[in-house]
């Protein structure tokens, strides 16, 4: 730790414009006092607060997408998935003005000289790259995947998990190495040695970053917390809107599912039951039903609440023969695509609330939203609520 | 003291245990993540924001707090910074890159307008607050209305 490394001298007309590395952060020639170790501690605190938040949330996102042998997700409580999910988005929206006021406040670090001194410098400086690109990665593909966009050759899901543990990697060596700086800048009042000749002072830069942390979720946080739906004029979707009141990710045209003819249309239940059943639409109409009000929840962050009738699945095993806790395989009518299938685990296929649904709020399906049968379950992201349901495979 | 030491070891331990685990995924699951591509994206992303994205802003900074007037710097530094995140968070619906024909749900609203709306919010309260300024100053001013009515 004491070796202390040696660099070359730039010349003084370049010198003078770069910052020495000391501590606190020197300011570049601006000489703004926002470029401040207490400005960089604060933000730094609320980072590391959301992105954990992300992360997280994000992984519990993950598992259930992706589950581990080891770990029965449960069907409770219903709206679990919907809560940690908008919490997982707003939280990453909201940290985009606070990721973009610490860097620009920890700049002049960028450019100083030396570029480290010592070994703790040089581990602290490494692990930057991981997490100021990961950071910027992660928040930068999570806003384009809200909006549907994906300008890349990888899979947005895999990659931005990928992308969620470098970033806290890099983090947690970060605050391994800055946590003597920050608790000292905190110790600091924020007022001190702070005249402004009427720019924006320390704690009046804060707020503003706050503020504009709050009017970003004020703006898109409609997606999935109703109230706010009117001021949400920036929210890349709205529970509202869509056939039936509401919103596809996959519509009917894009699966190749519209126009399914009813004649030929059976529901298979099939695999390991004492009696596999092949039903029209006809008979799964007959049978008796349930309602039940569940909110689909997309893994991009809407939400919207509807109330669901169709038959439980548990009664279609049960009718079938199959043993009590199988696990259960859907697939769609879809020819292609990502989640043309989807696992339904012990618990979600016990439950009451878990429908083979024919009909939202009293109408029939929409295409769009899966005509004739879809899968609606509680506690479940959105991709995984099979639509066009012809197949109950149990394993 | 020796406590702390230990708790930073453990966390830069951990970190580089996250690495490890990033590796190791990225390898596993390379047809999905495609590394070389994901690299390259989060790399440029960090040496674009380092090398423009924040010297800009920088000098944009510098602009306004060298050449405003003193009742004007904070407010324009408040709305520009606003403006910026919320041009920034809003850029792929207002482009509409997302947009598809086939399912209307994605980006259902006038993004051109609700920007409108938000930013003309931001930079009608940042007047206002920059108004109040500039009439506290010349109220608070010692000398006759003559050297009042050049505020600086």
């Amino acid at each position: 730790m004491a070796v202390r490394l040696r660099w070359p001298e730039p010349p003084p007309a370049v010198r003078r414009w770069l910052p020495e590395p000391g501590e606190p952060i020197a300011p570049p020639a601006t000489s703004s006092k926002l470029h401040d170790d207490r400005i960089a501690a604060r933000l730094g605190i609320a980072l590391a607060v959301t992105f954990t938040v992300c992360f997280l949330t994000g992984l519990w996102s993950h598992v259930q997408q992706d589950p581990p042998t080891w770990l029965a997700i449960p069907a409770r409580p219903a709206g679990l998935y919907r809560i940690t999910q908008g919490v997982h988005v707003i939280t990453g929206l909201a940290a985009i003005p606070l990721l973009l006021a610490k860097l620009w406040a920890v700049w002049p670090r960028f450019v100083q000289w030396p570029p480290f001194r010592t070994v703790r410098e040089a581990l602290w400086r490494a692990a930057l790259l991981p997490l100021v690109g990961g950071s910027l990665f992660l928040l930068g593909t999570g806003t384009a995947n809200i909006a549907g966009w994906y300008p890349w050759k990888f899979d947005f899901r895999k990659a931005h998990f990928a992308a969620s543990w470098l970033t806290m990697g890099g983090l947690l060596i970060h605050v391994a190495a800055v946590a003597g700086i920050t608790a000292a800048a905190l110790r600091r009042s924020l007022k001190e040695d702070d005249a402004t000749d009427g720019r924006l002072s320390r704690r009046g830069f804060l707020g503003v970053v706050g503020a504009a942390a709050g009017v970003v979720t004020v703006t898109t946080a409609g997606a999935t917390v109703r109230p706010l739906r009117a001021l949400s004029v920036l929210a890349t979707r709205d529970p509202g809107s869509g056939p039936q009141g509401v919103p596809v990710n996959r519509s009917a045209a894009d699966a190749g599912t519209r126009g399914v003819d009813l004649g030929a249309y059976r529901l298979r239940v099939e695999g390991r039951v004492a009696t596999p059943l092949v039903l029209t639409y006809d008979e799964v109409l007959a049978m008796s039903t349930r309602t039940a009000s569940l909110p689909i929840t997309c893994v991009e962050g809407w939400s919207a609440s509807a109330d669901w009738r169709g038959v439980p699945l548990r009664d279609l095993l049960r009718r079938a023969g199959a043993e009590p806790g199988a696990e259960v395989v859907l697939s769609s009518l879809e020819q292609r695509g990502a989640y043309r299938t989807s696992k339904v685990g012990q618990d979600h296929a016990a439950d009451a609330d878990t429908l083979l649904a024919t009909h939202l709020d009293g109408q029939p399906l929409d295409p769009d939203h899966g005509f004739p049968l879809r899968l609606i379950a509680p506690n479940r992201p959105g991709v995984l609520q099979t639509k066009w349901v012809t197949t109950v495979e149990v394993r | 003291m020796r406590a702390g030491t230990a708790a930073r070891v453990l966390a830069a331990v951990a970190g580089v245990a996250m690495f490890a685990v990033t590796v190791r995924y990225a390898v596993l699951r390379s047809i999905d993540v495609r590394p070389a591509v994901w690299v390259r994206w989060w790399v440029t992303a960090a040496v674009v924001h380092d090398v423009v994205v924040a010297p800009a802003a920088i000098a944009v900074g510098w602009l306004v707090v060298r050449f405003a007037p003193r009742w004007l710097k904070a407010p324009l530094q408040t709305a520009l910074l606003l403006s910026a995140v919320i041009v920034a968070v809003s850029w792929p619906a207002l482009r509409g890159y997302g947009r598809m024909p086939s399912n209307p749900t994605y980006l259902p609203r006038d993004y051109a307008g609700g920007l409108t709306l938000t930013l003309a919010v931001v930079w009608i309260a940042c007047a206002g607050w920059a108004a109040a300024r500039l009439v506290r100053r010349r109220q608070a001013a010692p000398l006759g209305p003559s050297v009042a009515a050049a505020p600086r």
